[in-house]
């Protein structure tokens, strides 16, 4: 279901250095719910945008868990209860052997499970076009949003503009 | 607040030489001199046991040593930023290589008492295994080994220590690849070269010492896993030494504003991928033989299994990947000094039982406990090792101080 759009304000940075700069003064300015889009993960951005930890990897534990779980009740049940088959005299359940297979299960189910669960989570679907912010995102510019709610775009952009933005830019995201 | 990524506000200061205690060296030198001579009493009064436990401590320190040595080379093949605040560490490991030298030249005199093929209680079918394993052309080629990878460590540390002083000079201390003139390729710095002739070196020098050593203890048992086996127990102790030694060092405050948390996060993440490698080859080698089944193979892992051997094999899986697996996987613990201390004591304690593991069983069908004299040559080699490692960090920075790329690593730009 999607969301109503928001307005708010992009600022395009030069360096990483900058971005990050901007991200604290805005912060300490009482900005909040500020997202950045860079070209690549930048070291120390996610605790200065004050983001918590995520819980996916809780849940790819779990999905582990119960994947490699059900992955070895599965060879337990098929060989050792319903047909049992004498492989080279070893017993019918044979943990050594269940092992490379339930290991595989594990990664099967987690991989699969957490990329529908992420995907999911983040409200993406296939879509035939996205539309981006600016294709210079994805190459050597480092992106900044504020939501402006309340209070309009000006000052925001007044305040982007102080710390040195290329070039800041009214959207509604 | 100077943030990362920013190596302009980074001033690279000399840490100076480690803070240790002058206590801590005496006390190795103690443990050293009174294992030394407990350890002569043993390999006398009790031939059998004392040799065997010698070849356990023997190759436990000689394994770290190498492994120093093994994580220099490779941080110059790879060209790594991230571990060079490691380096120097690494190399101080090295420093004990020349001691196992020495104590390899000892171990020749036990041939007898430790391998059956020395012994003559075995025949080989083929001619060429009896060449190989003449008494002479063993330890010849295994005092020539140890003397080379003790040679290697001197290089490498020797230009390690140039860099620092070049530094402390002001001088130019820019040993990066050069471009190639007019081509694309970089041309390495003479470490890297070095460093990768050196790997090769190791690979074919380590894995046939490694058969000679252990594999050989039961001569007419094989398999091709075995050499992989004990590199990746080389691999993972090595890590928990150099991270454990860089915690214990950083809790003193040697390692001045050099060393920061995403290092460890770094180093630690490291010693859990290669603790996955040793459950990965320690299992993978004992499903096949568990699989085939063939009494030629299988007698290896009945030794080590019967007897209340098998118990020490499941301590091995918990100390070796179930416990270090599942407490790194935390990101905040790999931040954790004290559970970072916990975890690599632990680690090295258990390459330390799977060497006995190794050895042990193949003269005594029942566990047994380390008697006096196993414990009198670990009390030596551990003292050995020790005052050599701790003089070497006591003498220089503990921090590779000179090396041009240090302020990235600090910065964590390579990130």
């Amino acid at each position: 279901m999607p969301k109503a759009k928001q307005p708010a304000v992009m600022a395009l940075f030069r360096t990483p250095q900058a971005l990050l700069d901007a991200v604290r003064t805005v912060r300490e300015r009482g900005y909040r719910g500020i997202d950045a889009l860079t070209p690549y993960p930048v070291h120390g951005l996610p605790e200065a945008l004050g983001l918590k930890v995520s819980w996916m990897p809780r849940i790819t534990k779990t999905f582990f868990f119960v994947g490699a779980g059900l992955g070895f009740y599965f060879e337990y049940w098929a060989m050792a209860v319903t047909w049992p088959i004498n492989v080279a005299g070893k017993p019918y359940f044979s943990i050594p052997a269940f092992m490379p297979v339930t290991f595989e299960c594990g990664i099967l189910t987690t991989g699969i499970l957490t990329f529908l669960t992420l995907f999911a989570a983040d409200r993406l679907r296939p879509k035939p076009s996205f539309k981006a912010l600016d294709p210079r995102i994805t190459n050597d510019r480092f992106a900044l949003l504020i939501p402006t709610g309340f209070e309009g775009p000006a000052p925001a952009t007044r305040l982007l503009e102080e710390m040195g933005a290329l070039e800041v830019r009214e959207l509604h995201v | 607040m100077s943030s990362l990524h920013d190596t302009a506000v980074i001033k690279i200061e000399d840490p100076g030489p480690a803070q240790i205690s002058p206590r801590l060296r005496r006390g190795f030198a103690l443990a050293a001199g009174v294992g030394i001579v407990f350890t002569v009493l043993g390999l006398f009064l009790e031939p059998h046991r004392a040799w065997s436990g010698y070849l356990v401590n023997y190759l436990y320190f000689l394994i770290l040593g190498m492994a120093g040595l093994f994580l220099t080379a490779l941080h110059y093949a790879a060209g790594a930023t991230w571990s060079i605040p490691f380096r120097r560490i690494a190399e101080s490991l090295t420093r004990y290589l020349p001691i196992a030298a020495l104590s390899t030249v000892v171990l020749v005199f036990g041939f007898k008492d430790i391998y059956p093929w020395a012994a003559g209680t075995v025949h080989f079918h083929r001619a060429t295994k009896t060449a190989w394993f003449g008494y002479g052309f063993t330890a010849g080629r295994l005092i020539i080994f140890s003397a080379l990878w003790a040679l290697c460590g001197w290089i490498f540390v020797r230009r390690s220590l140039n860099q620092d002083a070049a530094w402390r000079r002001g001088a130019a201390t820019n040993w990066e690849p050069r471009r190639v003139p007019g081509g694309f390729g970089k041309i390495p710095s003479f470490n890297g070269r070095f460093s990768a002739a050196f790997l090769l070196f190791f690979a074919i020098t380590f894995s046939l010492a490694a058969i000679d050593w252990l594999m050989s203890l039961e001569p007419n048992w094989n398999t091709t896993m075995y050499a992989v086996y004990i590199f990746a127990g080389l691999f993972e102790a090595g890590l928990a030494l150099v991270l454990l030694i860089s915690v214990l060092l950083r809790r003193r405050g040697s390692m001045g504003q050099i060393l920061r948390d995403h290092h460890y996060v770094d180093l630690a993440r490291m010693l859990h991928a290669f603790s996955i490698f040793m459950v990965y080859i320690g299992f993978e080698q004992y499903l096949l033989i568990w699989y085939a089944n063939y009494p030629s193979e299988a007698v290896y892992y009945h030794q080590r299994i019967v007897g209340g051997w098998g118990y020490v094999l499941l301590f091995l899986l918990f100390a070796k990947w179930v416990i270090p697996f599942t407490v790194l996987l935390n990101q905040k613990i790999r931040k954790n000094e004290k559970a970072l201390i916990a975890i690599a004591s632990l680690v090295l304690f258990a390459e330390w039982v799977d060497l006995y593991w190794l050895v042990m069983p193949v003269t005594h069908a029942h566990f047994v406990l380390p008697n006096w004299a196993v414990i009198a040559e670990l009390l030596a080699f551990l003292g050995l090792f020790g005052w050599a490692v701790t003089s070497f960090l006591a003498r220089n920075s503990p921090v590779p101080v000179g090396d041009p790329r240090l302020v990235n690593a600090v910065a964590g730009d390579y990130l």
